[in-house]
């Protein structure tokens, strides 16, 4: 036996890194490293915030371009709001999102234009082919704006906008008076605005004439950015494999990390557990037992008019909806007659008078289920010719019972324990939930919904390893309620 | 078969168990419970849906963590309790800030009696070591707490940009001088320290570097210089962002410092158990303050509370309770003072005339209902080649013609009175602008013709972009593409799997049908959702804006240009017109007269523009009902303000008396599940008897 154990033991850290791998495949594939900067800094934080968070936890890494860019951000030679980070990988798949269509496209100018089937197809490619349009644009138009005012400075923009504007101006009043003359009217004070434009125009060139010639400068060379290639990536993901090794170090520390909130998952998940198990592990004992009692008493009545009550009676709960026996269980049995505190958790044996109309509502959900299939192992066992053997040497029914039946019915229960032990800790969602305990059930939950990866993780990870003790230990348990079970 | 025969039966100990179990009635009572603990003190008992994520207050970002902040610490301005519309008022300063000429100079004058509580970190035993080192033991002694000065600002102005998980900078990131680039500086500290304390070059940058916008020339006076004008800067401030922190509790309590906070404010932690409660208890060392006075009619319900000193109540417990039926049902059991209604419990507490249900007015619990400064509405993605083409690109004149026709009919085809009344049991009025009542720029003058529900000219914008329509009378129509024969869809993206989300879509699509657009909606985890959001892979966008203070910028800024690149324009609308009213419309201030109706005369253009654009579909604005026990003195709503706590108040040996009366014991039902048990016992009992026989 000892030798079984020992190779359990070692199939585990294999088991494991799967467990691993395929925690953080589901982590990568599921959600982008934006997104888990948004959720953790909210949506009113900027780009460069995002990314700079992301960088102090690994995710991303700036370029040196990058680097040089959040300087000129911080000496605000650049604007903070309103300037865009380039990362890499976003850059390539616009780039290949884009040569892909346009495949794809010319794949189909070869067929029949007025087919339905051919029109419907590039309809839709062309509509990919716009956004991609679209968004590259808008890359393309933010990198040559950031060009400009890193290399000319938002001084001079505005002097381009001044001399536009003021250009603008002279053009209309212009405009005014040449057509004021065409009509025939009086021209002298149309003219004397367009002479004042025209003056405040030639001011403003004269003023900023030295920024133009730079900024003309710079212009051309930011409209050398034509297509996404020509922009200069800011920053990249960091590289998968060692953001993979990263992540196996800290689990191998057992360093779970911690929680969006920054508490330490493993004290969140420690102080969760008592509640969980203080609930499920009494209902569930509860549970097993009372199923165990009608199970062997429907089987050792069979067919009688007991057995049929009990049988309904399983089904008639198995029917019920689970929530609506919580709501109406927790309405009248704690609201309406107060028997029972509503919902609420205290420290110590405090917590007793709490978990009792919770555990009771476990039972009751549980019990058709339960019964059910304890009912049909039993009836297996009842029938087996060591039962009449033994009822023929003279045994009472209650030995037979619990003494032969009970005994050979054990290693299927096991098996079901066994799955159901490792999920105890993780509590129960809905009850946790409608009688406000404080334990891993809600926990869990929360987590999934705001993708708190180092939680689920560790949730994953401690779910795995118990999941294969449990496993462990049900088979050393077949052993010894079944003498012909050999381990090894 | 056999001779079956049980000389003895555990099975029988069991079933009169579980008769008995039945009839052990006694463990309720709750209410009573509590308000014999309660007894000579006053009590507010409240209730959360949500669980508290941090008591730090340049980290919380969201409404509990705020409130329970502003529970504990102090920002220099508060919201006056009971003037409306809101208005900023001194909390820790001695008056108003002074400007300088070009308003980029703010100066504060500092009170000089705010202390903060009594704490460990202030023990000269604890100089130099931490919260980790020491542990809860050595907490029960507390050192003095030290008096507030205005270099506590300047530090916790710093720690707002030092921190790299807050999610507040953006209250001041580009506005005050030299502080973005203090915290790039911070960020390259992060973990450079040595092994046994890796944050050291960070904290010490933290208090030690200067920033040349945040100055303390003597404790009383903190002056901030801003890069820009920023009208908004005393709104954002007043954020809990901009709280004092004292540096030696943030030194000493490190990362435990979310959960263990140490403020000037009205109260003091008692316990914090997460998910579970959190109390607040009388901070003893709290400055003289008192409730404010008021002759008003509207405000008769404070008489008993005016002139009182401040906080007002003892102790503040709050329960956090996901699900809405508990919460309800302690609510009625007089376990909490106050209590939101939930859409399931709404018919059974509220009239179709906006009262209580006899039922519950017979137990002398009322109501109230206020507009909320939140607008739900549905943004468009305007890179979306459907649905966003914009711009006077010729090539693509036609299909920006066709996009504006589709986000026009879909706005026209929703009937926001409808939606209102069906999924928000009449919680809202319909949004036909982007600024909610009660805000400098609401007007009902400035409704947009686009977001009046109108399918009938939906269509016609339609069939003038192109569209062809197929469907009569009240519909469901058909709005045919004229290239590939195929109807119009448009897909929006919910952020939410909840149940509420699919009666949306049912909704959306019913309303899509009155077009001709078939309106598919997506149903996503928040998670997804961002995600989506950020890469802007969607048609449309469920949303909703909360304002931050009120002030219309904070909500014409999602339509502005320049918030593409921070993410906050999800829209991508970028109109140039639009953006150059928008940099001209926050510089404006509502306090100076000129410049409030130039701000006017600015939105009322920029919603003209919005009217033919359609970048939003805008659903309703938010209205908040909300229920309390005969007890409390329901306190004056301020959706902006989260230092509302030492007003509070709750007539406590009244809840005791009135709680006693609901939480009284019936006895019938448990006797009748006694029997119901026992008969099959009894029946089991005499069968096995028989069988023994």
């Amino acid at each position: 036996m000892f030798t079984y154990i020992l190779r359990k033991l070692m199939y585990m850290p294999f088991i494991l890194l799967g467990v691993v791998a395929l925690t953080f495949m589901l982590f990568t594939v599921s959600t982008k490293p934006e997104a888990l900067a948004t959720i953790q800094l909210g949506e009113k934080a900027s780009a460069r915030s995002k990314y700079e968070w992301l960088a102090t936890k690994g995710y991303v890494e700036f370029t040196e371009r990058g680097r040089e860019k959040l300087s000129k951000m911080e000496k605000q030679q650049i604007p903070a709001r309103g300037t865009m980070l380039f990362n890499a990988s976003i850059l390539a798949d616009l780039a290949s999102e884009r040569d892909y269509l346009k495949s794809e496209i010319d794949a189909l100018a070869g067929e029949d234009p007025e087919d339905k089937d051919v029109k419907a197809r590039l309809a839709r490619l062309d509509l990919r082919r716009h956004k991609n349009e679209v968004e590259s644009k808008a890359a393309i138009a933010n990198a040559r704006q950031t060009c400009l005012l890193e290399k000319a400075g938002q001084a001079n923009l505005d002097a381009v906008a001044k001399v536009d504007d003021l250009g603008a101006r002279k053009a209309a009043a212009q405009e005014a008076r040449d057509k004021a003359k065409a009509a025939g009217g009086d021209t002298a004070d149309l003219e004397k605005a367009a002479r004042d434009a025209a003056a405040d125009h030639e001011a403003a060139l004269k003023e900023h004439e030295a920024a133009l010639a730079l900024v003309s400068r710079v212009k051309s060379e930011s409209e050398k950015i034509t297509k996404v290639e020509d922009i200069e990536p800011d920053l990249d993901y960091t590289n998968i494999f060692r953001q993979f090794v990263n992540y196996t170090a800290d689990l191998l520390r057992l360093d779970f990390g911690d929680t969006r909130q920054g508490r330490a998952v493993t004290e969140v998940l420690w102080s969760g557990a008592g509640p969980s198990l203080a609930l499920l592990l009494p209902a569930f004992l509860l549970s097993e037992l009372i199923a165990l009692f009608f199970g062997l008493l429907a089987a050792m009545y069979r067919k009688s008019s007991m057995d049929h009550t009990i049988v309904i009676s399983s089904i008639v709960l198995m029917s019920l909806n689970g929530i609506a026996i919580i709501i109406a269980g927790q309405k009248f049995l704690a609201s309406d007659w107060n028997y029972f505190p509503i919902s609420g958790y205290s420290t110590g044996l405090g917590a007793t008078r709490y978990l009792i109309l919770p555990a009771l509502l476990y039972v009751l959900l549980s019990f058709g289920e339960h019964v059910r299939f304890n009912r049909i192992i039993m009836l297996d066992e009842v029938g087996q010719d060591y039962v009449r053997t033994a009822r023929s040497k003279g045994l009472n029914e209650n030995q037979v019972l619990f003494k032969h039946v009970l005994r050979n019915s054990l290693i299927p229960l096991i098996t079901r324990w066994a799955v159901a032990i490792p999920t105890l800790y993780t509590g129960s969602l809905i009850l946790e939930s409608f009688f406000g305990i404080p334990g891993l059930g809600y926990l869990t939950v929360d987590a999934i919904a705001n993708s708190d990866g180092n939680v689920i993780r560790a949730i994953v990870v401690i779910g795995a390893v118990s999941f294969m003790l449990a496993n462990l230990l049900s088979d050393v348990l077949y052993a010894v309620v079944d003498p012909r079970v050999r381990l090894g | 078969m056999a001779p079956r025969t049980l000389k003895w039966s555990p099975l029988l100990a069991l079933s009169a168990a579980l008769a008995l179990l039945s009839l052990a009635p006694g463990c309720g009572g709750t209410a009573a419970t509590l308000s014999s603990q309660d007894e000579g003190l006053v009590v507010v008992r409240r209730s959360e849906s949500g669980d508290l994520k941090s008591i730090d207050p340049q980290i919380a970002g969201d409404v509990i963590s705020s409130l329970n902040c502003g529970m504990c610490y102090d920002t220099l301005l508060q919201y006056d309790y009971i003037k409306r519309p809101a208005e900023l008022v001194p909390n820790v300063t001695t008056g108003m800030p002074t400007y300088s000429e070009d308003s980029l100079t703010v100066t504060f004058k500092l009170r000089d009696d705010v202390f903060f509580q009594d704490n460990r970190c202030f023990h000269p035993d604890a100089t130099g070591k931490t919260y980790r080192d020491e542990g809860m033991g050595a907490q029960a002694d507390k050192g003095p707490g030290r008096k507030l000065v205005a270099s506590d600002f300047v530090y916790s102005f710093k720690r707002l940009a030092a921190l790299p998980d807050s999610n507040g900078f953006w209250v001041l990131e580009g506005m005050v001088e030299g502080l973005d680039e203090f915290r790039s500086q911070s960020f390259k500290l992060l973990d450079t320290g040595p092994a046994d304390d890796p944050g050291k070059p960070w904290r010490d940058h933290l208090r030690t570097a200067a920033v040349s916008g945040l100055q303390a020339p003597d404790d009383h006076t903190f002056v901030v210089k801003l890069t820009q004008k920023y009208p908004q800067f005393l709104y954002a401030i007043t954020l809990s962002y901009g709280a004092a922190v004292p540096y030696e509790a943030a030194e000493y309590y490190r990362r435990d410092f979310f959960r263990m906070p140490c403020g000037s404010g009205p109260y003091i932690l008692k316990s914090w158990k997460p998910n579970w409660e959190i109390v607040w208890e009388r901070n003893p060392k709290f400055r003289v303050e008192h409730f404010p006075t008021s002759n008003a009619p509207e405000h008769a319900r404070f008489k008993p509370l005016m002139g009182k000193r401040l906080p007002i109540a003892d102790i503040i417990d709050t329960r956090f309770i996901k699900e809405s039926q508990p919460r309800y049902l302690k609510f009625l059991a007089g376990e909490l003072d106050s209590s939101g209604i939930d859409k399931d419990q709404f018919s059974a507490a509220v009239t179709p005339q906006t009262e209580v249900t006899p039922a519950l007015a017979a137990k002398g619990i009322y109501l109230k209902t206020w507009e909320d400064p939140t607008l739900d509405y549905m943004t468009f993605n305007l890179r979306d080649p459907l649905v966003g083409t914009q711009g006077n690109d010729p090539a693509r004149k036609k299909q920006a013609e066709r996009a504006r026709a589709i986000r026009q009919a879909v706005s026209m085809s929703i009937d926001r009175e409808d939606y209102i009344r069906r999924y928000l049991n009449g919680r809202g009025s319909p949004a036909l602008q982007l600024v909610p009542p009660g805000i400098t720029g609401y007007d009902p003058k400035f409704d947009m013709t686009s977001q009046k529900f109108n399918p009938a000219a939906g269509r016609k914008a339609l069939q003038a972009a192109g569209y062809r329509l197929e469907g009569s009378g009240e519909g469901p129509y058909r709005a045919l593409d004229p290239d590939t024969g195929q109807q119009v869809s448009v897909t929006i993206c919910l952020r939410s799997t909840a149940a509420s989300a699919f009666d949306e879509a049912r909704f959306y699509k019913a309303s899509g049908d009155r077009v001709g657009v078939q309106i598919n909606a997506e149903p996503l985890t928040f998670a997804e959702f961002l995600k989506r959001q950020d890469e802007g892979k969607g048609q449309a966008f469920d949303a909703g804006w909360v304002m931050d203070y009120p002030d219309a910028q904070n909500m014409m800024q999602l339509l502005w240009g320049g918030n593409i690149a921070t993410g906050l324009n999800h829209t991508y609308y970028d109109d140039p017109d639009f953006n150059r009213l928008y940099e001209r419309l926050r510089l404006l201030e509502d306090s100076v007269p000129a410049e409030k109706a130039e701000k006017l005369q600015l939105i009322e253009q920029m919603y003209q523009l919005l009217d033919r654009d359609v970048p939003w579909v805008m659903i309703n604005f938010r209205k908040t009902f909300a229920l309390y026990n005969p007890w409390y003195i329901a306190p004056e709503p301020n959706e902006f303000a989260y230092s509302y706590g030492k007003f509070w108040y709750s007539d406590t040996p009244r809840r005791t008396e009135v709680a006693a009366t609901r939480s009284e014991t019936v006895i019938w039902p448990a006797l009748l599940l006694g029997l119901v048990l026992t008969i099959p016992s009894a029946f089991m009992v005499t069968r096995i008897i028989k069988a023994q026989a």
